[in-house]
């Protein structure tokens, strides 16, 4: 009777949505224990119609646990279109105001429903998705813990995001970056990320390898730290049981540097460490040879790891943060270059003696520009750290493009290798529908990061200077309206290249879907046999 | 517990301890024997069955 118990779980789950509803302290509470209600309920049909009532046919459990993997792939490209698609209506709202649509869809409740979407829905689907795969590749092992387990850190995950997603436009948030969901979300995402800890740690303990893969450090770092930034950030006090309004533990800047140590170490342990750990298995297996300096890879791990949870602060300069805490914030930012090059060598040098594989294979392609920009966004990130530079880039444009060339050139592009990388091996393909649709979604992406990146450098440099610009008499030459409306040709230019981004994104998709079919493409192969590598 | 007294453990033998900690890993990492190991697990991702 396999099912069956999940199916009554969910149901359990269902009622006490229901009843969550009906006892509701405030109107969005019960809005939103009806939409908890309602797709608890629709798993619940969808659960009941999967119980085999004779169960003669008991799934194989010697071989790896590679269903959630294919699901995790599917939607992970899901969340990433729509995630994309999220940012250029946003971007379009910032260019043309009247795109921006009260109450539900203003700029204000969409843009998080973007950064959540991206960073979690995209960024974490994908890392939960290929930390099961390498965890259980390089353990030899099946995941521990029964497959129960693992579908329920699968699944909970993406209620997670349904209920954040979904609590963000009906305006609940607790008004922390990256952490806006309330209290009773925060609480649901502790449980499932404890059972995520728990599956990653068991089937590392039972491992046949004698050795931890440096992919597992990184994968279990990022685990274990955003348990710790995650409880200790979203530590507060509700109102009331059934509804949505809670208070912060801290007050005032200690409030703040808690939120900012949260916020760069989601940066540093979510969207660096865990894609290190993609990195570091799928570009070997992809260029088939061994990562450049397995040493460099350790050493690469534990400064990061030393130092990045010390970088905080320098989302605080200038502010009611004690000055030395400012320094301090400011000197460990810098001393990450050292780390972030190092990593970033490792990767490209991986590829010393087939850099030929640049040119004939657009996998490889794609994660040596993950890397370039892994390098480029690590190194404009301590810049912006030193006050001095900071003193012009806070508050502008220019964070948001590093931001971006970080997330849409690292984040993005080590992803996107990492899928077209599953794909044909999850699915038992010899291989992807068509490599000239990967080389279309490496250009557009890469095209669209470049004008990305380059438009909000000028837009921010634009803003923080006239900010900055004083007359004889000590007076402010511009007025903000003046900064908002120069710099509409960019908010133009970002919109285009969120369009080019999101087309490769869809591109990708197609690519997938029709690889999944087992279709392929007739087309010219990517570089013709008789060329030979410059010697 | 003031914020003085853990100020002042952090800024001592809290610094100490994760230096140390950290000089510590390096250090084995580049001991001699550590190479031949090394290069044994950077192709554990080629070890895998199916």
């Amino acid at each position: 009777m396999r099912h069956l118990s999940g199916t009554i779980i969910l149901g359990i789950g269902t009622l006490l949505a229901v009843l969550g509803a009906a006892f509701a302290a405030d109107p969005l509470f019960r809005a939103h224990a009806l939409i908890l209600a309602l797709t608890l309920g629709i798993a619940t049909i969808v659960m009941a119609r999967l119980v085999q009532v004779n169960g003669n046919k008991e799934v194989d459990k010697s071989g790896y646990m590679d269903e959630p993997i294919r699901i995790g792939v599917i939607l992970t490209i899901f969340w990433g279109v729509i995630g994309f698609l999220q940012g250029v209506l946003i971007a379009t709202a910032l260019a043309w105001p009247e795109f921006n649509l009260e109450p539900w869809f203003n700029l204000g409740r969409m843009r998080p429903v973007h950064t959540s979407a991206v960073v979690f829905a995209f960024g974490g689907t994908a890392l939960l998705t290929t930390s099961f795969y390498v965890v259980q590749r390089t353990c030899r092992a099946r995941l521990w813990g029964g497959d129960g387990l693992t579908w329920f850190v699968f699944w909970g995950y993406q209620l997670f995001i349904v209920m954040a997603a979904t609590g963000y436009l009906l305006g609940i948030t607790q008004g922390r970056e990256y952490a806006e969901p309330e209290w009773y979300v925060d609480i649901w995402l502790t449980i499932v990320w404890v059972a995520y800890l728990v599956v990653f740690m068991g089937t590392l303990v039972k491992r046949k390898e004698k050795h931890i893969y440096v992919a597992n450090w990184f994968y279990l770092a990022f685990i274990v730290t955003i348990a710790m930034l995650h409880v200790v950030n979203n530590l507060a006090v509700p109102v009331s049981f059934l509804g949505i309004k809670s208070y912060s533990l801290f007050a005032g800047v200690q409030d703040a540097m808690t939120q900012w140590w949260y916020g760069h170490n989601a940066v540093g342990f979510f969207l660096t460490a865990g894609f290190l750990g993609m990195m570091y298995y799928f570009l070997p297996k992809q260029a088939q040879r061994p990562v450049y300096s397995y040493r460099l890879s350790i050493i690469h791990f534990w400064s990061l790891i030393f130092l990045y949870i010390w970088a905080g602060p320098h989302h605080l300069h200038y502010t009611a943060l004690p000055d030395w805490t400012q320094t301090l914030g400011m000197a460990f930012s810098i001393m990450l270059w050292m780390p972030s090059w190092g990593g970033m060598i490792n990767g490209l040098m991986t590829l010393s003696g087939a850099w030929d594989k640049i040119r004939t294979d657009p996998i490889i392609r794609m994660m040596v520009m993950s890397l370039a920009f892994y390098g480029m966004s690590t190194f404009e990130g301590p810049v912006m750290a030193i006050k001095a530079v900071n003193s012009l880039s806070h508050y502008t444009d220019w964070t948001i493009g590093h931001v971006h060339s970080g997330a849409l050139g690292w984040v993005g592009m080590i992803t996107f290798g990492a899928i077209y990388f599953l794909v044909p091996r999850l699915w038992g393909r010899k291989q992807l529908y068509s490599l000239r649709l990967v080389n279309w979604h490496f250009w557009l992406a890469t095209l669209g990061i470049v004008i990305y990146v380059s438009a909000l450098w000028v837009a921010g440099i634009t803003q923080g200077l006239m900010w900055k610009t004083y007359d004889s008499q000590g007076f402010l030459v511009y007025s903000f309206a003046e900064s908002v409306a120069a710099l509409y040709p960019y908010y133009v230019l970002r919109m285009i290249a969120g369009l080019l981004y999101l087309t490769g994104g869809t591109i990708m998709a197609w690519n997938v879907y029709k690889t999944i079919r087992g279709d392929v493409r007739n087309e010219k192969p990517m570089a013709s046999p008789a060329a030979q590598p410059a010697e | 517990m003031t914020y003085e007294i853990l100020r002042d453990f952090s800024v001592t033998w809290g610094l100490f301890y994760l230096f140390t900690a950290f000089i510590g890993v390096v250090l084995f990492v580049l001991r001699p024997k550590a190479k031949k190991e090394a290069e044994d697990a950077a192709n554990i991702p080629f070890r895998e069955d199916g």
